[in-house]
């Protein structure tokens, strides 16, 4: 699963996700990608479902990108914990997306299976997405 | 290269809130500059604009600007030197052009097209892409669609540089002769990419991982 290997504060504010997304919003890898068309936080998990079904279709042909990685910590409280008592303790790492974002992107597979690779893992996702692919770009 | 004729109407106002008044009408905000002339503010028609573009397939366009001033018409040859367009929808939000002689070279960016299978390909390796354009430097009218590539050659660990392919007539490459282009990358390297998914795909496979942050 990925997360960061230090971080300068082990835990964070929740935040508000505004706007669209400024940087990472072409393709600049590969010819497909998979794009963002709303706002959310994606945990590791779902990062490395998303990509275990590109990988699985594309039966290990081709080569993949992920372009979003998970650098906020999200804390919460045991079950059946009274409320107070600090902060709870780190239990995921999410990856704030915000519209526009490219999360994904592939090479060296026929469009067919680039489509379906992607479409599976679209269904891993918690946000609407969109596929995308190079020669849409003008 | 394929040349086409655009309508361009002079803005005389600036700011976001004219732009947003423009995108709203159907209009694209622009800017018209270029060496010996002075920047104009401009805009065109966002339609005729897409048609354009949809049409030329990703090809460079040379565009035949018919720029009108108060009932005045003047025309300026163009290329486009930058399209901005919306993160989520694709609309697009402004565009450069940049004024052009026919006598004088320009530098503009062309796209590498891939010919042929690799005999790399064919024994198991991946082919690579690094680099996705061509930077040269030519007339305007000898500006190629695209630079074409032949792979077939190329076994697995080789690579193909600005210095292994020739340009076409009147077309030179401003790259550095030793940028790799494309690679073949061997099994070697995907199996090893394998192995490492392997382990994780197992790992998931196995009991939920302790939050290690915890």
């Amino acid at each position: 699963m990925l997360s960061p290997k230090k971080v300068k504060y082990r835990k964070q504010q929740k935040g508000r996700i505004r706007g669209v997304a400024s940087r990472g919003n072409q393709l600049s890898f590969g010819d497909y990608g998979l794009k963002a068309l709303g706002k959310g936080k994606i945990t590791a998990q779902q990062i490395e479902a998303a990509r275990i079904a590109i990988t699985r279709h594309a039966k290990r042909r081709g080569k993949v990108w992920i372009r979003i990685f998970p650098d906020k910590p999200v804390t919460s409280k045991p079950a059946e914990t009274r409320m107070g008592s600090g902060k709870g303790a780190v239990d995921t790492w999410v990856a704030v997306v915000k519209p526009g974002r490219i999360l994904y992107e592939m090479e060296g597979v026929d469009e067919e299976v680039a489509m379906e690779a992607l479409r599976l893992a679209s269904h891993k996702l918690p946000i609407p997405t969109k596929i995308v692919a190079r020669s849409e770009m003008v | 290269m394929k040349q086409v004729e655009i309508d361009a109407q002079i803005r005389t106002d600036s700011g976001k809130g004219v732009a947003r008044k423009l995108r709203k009408d159907g209009q694209v905000p622009g800017v018209l500059y270029g060496p010996k002339t002075d920047t104009i503010s401009i805009f065109v028609n966002r339609h005729e604009l897409n048609k354009l573009l949809i049409a030329a397939k990703g090809e460079q366009l040379l565009f035949s600007l018919n720029l009108r001033d108060n009932g005045q018409t003047s025309k300026h040859l163009t290329l486009i030197k930058e399209l901005q367009r919306h993160p989520v929808n694709d609309e697009i939000r402004h565009i450069d052009f940049y004024k052009i002689y026919v006598d004088e070279e320009v530098t503009v960016n062309v796209p590498i097209a891939v010919t042929g299978k690799a005999k790399g390909v064919e024994e198991g390796g991946v082919l690579e892409i690094i680099q996705r354009g061509l930077e040269i430097s030519c007339l305007p009218l000898a500006i190629p669609k695209e630079i074409q590539i032949d792979v077939t050659e190329l076994g697995i660990g080789e690579a193909m540089h600005v210095k292994d392919i020739t340009p076409p007539e009147g077309v030179r490459f401003l790259n550095d002769p030793d940028t790799t282009l494309l690679t073949i990358v061997g099994p070697e390297a995907k199996q090893a990419e394998e192995e490492a998914e392997e382990g994780e795909e197992g790992e998931e496979a196995g009991p939920e991982p302790e939050s290690e942050e915890a």
